[in-house]
């Protein structure tokens, strides 16, 4: 069984029944895709909305960029991108009490992003649990594309 | 700037020092007792690492977050686990947390002030010791876990670079660990510590 960790500005593409882990989610957002007909997978922990034109780097970093690599990975293992559905989580505001307008707000702006992203992809989102103000830790099962999310007092499936 | 220079990690060390030194002695006369301090651990480090600095990503901590503006631009993170939070809180304002998780208003501005002190002593110290002008946010607590918390400094700094550099120091009474300060200085700022003290950026 292919069982990956994935941190800050990284993303995995697995077969089920592997799974997808990532801890401590907190504005950045988890991107899960899951194609059903072929059991496979694919999870993106990004940290900014938008990859900027001209700029190298890591992909996993922005929502736009990491979907667009999952989807091309997953296509490559021969899922159809007319299967694939998304779940997502994270996005939380961790200081409560600060500033409305500064860096606090890049929870929003990633969920917005990555609506956005998948809805231009015509991707459905179908399960979500964003925006609040915990940490998330995410256990996506590639087999099923059950989504486990653990926070310091909680934890749900969706 | 992938990888630091002999020199470049030791001038951060020593001014790290100097700023850990001030925070400690301000802790101490808080509590009125005896607080060691490590040397600074310079480190850069990928995103998805920072947390293995303050025990781990899963790591549940009461961080207290503190932007600093001005000449030498980041941030600074003071973290206390739930045993030293229970401990500063009980001596400060007289009752230990029913639970960690849920903090009554007052332990929560407790904290945030105990974190202002320490960051406020340690920028100081820096911004004598360098000449340069520091100014401070107002703190903001959140408990939660280390990697969850560090997503608001790295997201800062997501869009310049793909590395931090911490400056990370812990704090122990009597040998049993209390608490972490963590200054994240911007790319900038790194950059301007070398020239200041003429430390080769690339070298």
């Amino acid at each position: 069984m292919d069982n990956r960790q994935i941190g800050m500005a990284q993303l995995a593409v697995c077969r089920g029944p592997g799974i997808i882990r990532s801890s401590g989610l907190g504005s950045c957002i988890g991107i899960a895709l899951y194609d059903p007909f072929n059991k496979i997978g694919g999870m993106a922990h990004a940290m900014l909305p938008k990859h900027r034109a001209g700029r190298e780097g890591n992909r996993a970093k922005y929502v736009d960029t990491a979907v667009e690599a999952m989807l091309n990975e997953m296509e490559a293992m021969g899922c159809s991108k007319v299967n694939i559905v998304a779940k997502l989580a994270g996005g939380a505001q961790m200081f409560r009490d600060a500033d409305k307008e500064n860096i606090m707000m890049i929870g929003q702006k990633n969920i917005k992003a990555a609506e956005d992203c998948l809805q231009e992809l015509g991707i459905p989102i179908i399960a979500r649990d964003t925006g609040g103000h915990c940490g998330r830790t995410l256990e996506f099962n590639c087999q099923d594309g059950g989504l486990y999310i653990k926070t310091i007092n909680n934890e749900a499936k969706i | 700037m992938k990888k630091l220079s002999f020199f470049q990690q030791d001038l951060l060390t020593e001014i790290g020092s100097i700023g850990t030194g001030h925070a400690a002695t301000a802790l101490a006369e808080m509590m009125g007792r005896k607080i060691t301090i490590t040397v600074p651990t310079v480190k850069l480090v990928g995103f998805d690492r920072v947390a293995d600095y303050v025990g781990g990503p899963d790591n549940v901590l009461a961080c207290v977050y503190l932007e600093v503006m001005g000449d030498l631009p980041g941030t600074v993170l003071v973290m206390f686990d739930e045993v030293s939070a229970g401990k500063l809180l009980a001596d400060l304002v007289g009752e230990r947390p029913q639970d960690f998780l849920s903090l009554s208003p007052l332990q929560k501005s407790a904290l945030q002030e105990i974190g202002n002190i320490l960051a406020g002593s340690y920028l100081s110290a820096l911004g004598d010791f360098c000449q340069q002008k520091l100014l401070v946010s107002v703190p903001n607590l959140a408990v939660d876990m280390a990697d969850a918390v560090f997503s608001v400094p790295m997201i800062k700094l997501g869009d310049k670079t793909d590395y931090a550099l911490l400056i990370q120091a812990m704090f122990f009474e009597d040998q049993a660990h209390t608490g972490f300060i963590v200054f994240i200085p911007d790319p900038t700022s790194a950059r301007k510590l070398m020239d200041i003290f003429q430390v080769d950026a690339h070298g």
